[in-house]
């Protein structure tokens, strides 16, 4: 069990620092650094270069963030009648939920983490995509099998990128919190600290998930770049179609929940037990995650 | 053949790709020591045998016990098999030294002691001044290099080698024979070859599979003679008269020459048996004027595999 766990922590440290050399994981976290601070960016711009009123942006933000929400959750119900709906009160909740992040806490984090949340689905599988593939492909997984179990090899891969995942989302949180904090100055330190660790932890939750899609579909399919398609393809493809069969069939809808998309965005309610339970689902699907992959590779030809 | 004994013991092996059968009822049992060599024709099933017995293939038939462990990929095996596949390649962005770390600290070793091997282990292989470079600027040979310096870290109980010398220059395979005979000392050691005469050299055993099964196997003795073949080296090469006077001996059933050697098969089953089949070969060649300076029993390596496999055309059967 100890020489399991030194393996695992072995794969775990070889993978970031591999991922620090190679192609790929350059890619990923250029990107996704990038991606994260242009996002703060377009969330930021409107107020920082004066285009719009604090207040009004913080009105019109909120009602955004409603209607995004009740969309994201398929409560938009008849898109004709959506609007009236909406003001006559049948979305209050979603209502409320969006003054909450933009009137209680600060605005311009929650904006930036609930569209850090819709991006980093479509980021992680950069940098899980080849964690198995690419031994296979090159076939130097031959030399680490008799060296290690299967098992110790893909927890510590999943390991690895979990870590850097999380190096690369605190560093970005720390980043925006600290732009936010001196340079625009709208909210106080002893709001923003606690709330961006509340956004923190949800975005590392969240990361559980789609990294363990990416590790999984590099089990499953053995050219890197399949595998990549696959994994971004999934994130991409299982809100389109759950939003196109809805409107077939609506039971279809549900597809949605075969990626934490139907629930991501509950990691930042105001209400513990809602924060709690959305925890657990994104724990839970990291898990049938990892367990899938495992599965396919115990069972693998390699 | 030497019992397992803690080495390795396969029992009714089979695998299939698809339609195709990879490998067909394999029995094959090793002792826990020794240089085993394993030949036959491409696509015969070597690689495969060697991908099931290292785990990278998984077990659909049979049975295969490893240093005494169950199966294949046991965690029982980690640290205690070594591998040299034929077509691996190591990361070209990371420096050897450091994938070689890697491995070694996978077995539990670092700092200075997994130096001191991986440097020990390259400077056996003639590489130690490679060690801080990628692997991209390897050449083929050096790559089969640092593949067998890999193998040879840490104190493998199995060794896998497949087509540990192709592409090596004469200097350096004749290194990786030697290696192979030391870690042959300590260890069991397969190897897998096309150059049958380098490995006649550095075998204890051979088993020879075609098309998936394994039609021979046992001692480099055992399995060249099994057909009852005498090598006679001569003083010279004997004329055409000479040859068709001893083809017509009645115990010879086939005869080959070449320069100054003569391959026979003879016919045992007479009265005498063997011994009087040979009487009467020597007496034919003293009769003719050509008397043997050395007498063999058993055809080469390579000879015996030809005739084994049916790729040979001097072979009449």
């Amino acid at each position: 069990m100890t020489k399991t766990l030194k393996q695992i922590f072995c794969h775990a440290r070889n993978s970031m620092s591999h991922s620090l050399r190679s192609g790929s994981g350059v890619a990923f976290i250029v990107l996704t650094v990038l991606a994260g601070l242009a996002l703060a960016n377009l969330a930021f711009a409107p107020i920082e270069l004066g285009f719009v009123e604090l207040e009004d942006f913080r009105i019109n933000a909120a009602k955004g963030i409603g209607m995004a929400l009740s969309l994201a959750t398929l409560q938009q119900g008849d898109p004709e009648t959506f609007l009236g709906r909406l003001e006559a009160g049948e979305l209050q909740e979603m209502m409320m939920w969006a003054r909450y992040l933009v009137l209680d806490q600060p605005m311009l984090l929650s904006i930036t983490v609930l569209l850090l949340g819709l991006v980093l689905p479509l980021l992680l599988p950069l940098g899980s995509f080849a964690t198995i593939s690419g031994d296979v492909q090159h076939r130097s997984i031959r030399y680490l099998l008799p060296r290690t179990t299967r098992t110790a090899l893909l927890l510590g891969r999943l390991l690895g990128c979990l870590v850097l995942s999380g190096i690369l989302i605190t560093g970005l949180v720390a980043a925006i919190i600290l732009y936010l904090g001196i340079v625009l100055s709208l909210d106080s330190w002893q709001d923003l600290i606690p709330w961006g660790i509340r956004c923190l932890g949800a975005l590392l939750v969240l990361s559980f998930p789609y990294v363990s899609l990416g590790i999984l579909c590099s089990t499953v399919f053995r050219a890197p770049m399949v595998s990549l398609l696959a994994s971004v393809g999934a994130a991409v493809a299982v809100p389109l179609i759950a939003f196109s069969a809805r409107a077939a069939w609506e039971p279809l809808g549900q597809l949605l929940y075969l990626l934490p998309w139907g629930y991501s965005h509950q990691l930042l309610s105001p209400d513990g037990e809602t924060v709690t339970t959305a925890t657990l689902y994104c724990l839970g699907h990291g898990l049938a995650f990892t367990l899938l992959a495992h599965y396919r590779l115990r069972r693998a030809d390699l | 053949m030497t019992s397992a004994g803690g080495g390795l013991n396969i029992r009714g092996l089979g695998h299939r790709f698809g339609d195709k059968m990879a490998l067909q009822n394999i029995e094959w049992t090793l002792p826990s020591r020794g240089v085993v060599g394993l030949v036959g024709p491409n696509g015969a099933g070597k690689t495969t045998l060697f991908s099931i017995i290292a785990g990278f293939l998984r077990l659909q038939q049979g049975e295969v016990e490893i240093l005494d462990a169950p199966r294949p990929g046991h965690s029982r095996l980690v640290g205690r098999v070594a591998v040299m596949p034929q077509d691996a390649i190591f990361a070209h962005d990371v420096s050897i030294l450091d994938q070689l770390l890697f491995l070694r600290s996978l077995d539990g070793v670092t700092g200075q002691t997994a130096r001191k091997e991986v440097f020990e282990a390259m400077q056996r292989v003639e590489l130690a001044d490679q060690l801080d470079r990628g692997a991209v600027i390897l050449s083929h040979g050096m790559g089969k290099r640092l593949g067998v310096a890999q193998a040879i870290l840490g104190s493998p109980e199995l060794v896998l080698l497949d087509e540990p010398t192709a592409g090596l220059d004469p200097a350096n395979a004749r290194q990786v024979r030697e290696i192979i005979c030391q870690l042959g000392e300590t260890a069991l050691v397969v190897v897998s070859s096309h150059n049958l005469l380098e490995l006649q050299e550095i075998i204890d055993q051979v088993a020879i599979i075609v098309e998936g099964k394994m039609v021979a196997s046992g001692t480099v003795e055992e399995v060249t003679r099994r057909d009852r073949r005498f090598e006679i080296r001569l003083s010279k090469e004997p004329s055409v008269e000479q040859q068709e006077a001893l083809r017509g001996c009645p115990a010879v059933r086939h005869l080959e020459s070449s320069a100054d050697r003569l391959a026979v098969d003879l016919d045992a089953s007479g009265e005498g048996g063997i011994d009087q089949a040979l009487t009467e070969l020597l007496q034919m060649m003293l009769d003719q004027g050509f008397p043997p300076r050395e007498l063999r029993e058993g055809a080469s390596l390579e000879e015996a595999y030809l005739r084994i496999t049916g790729d040979s055309e001097a072979n009449p059967e």
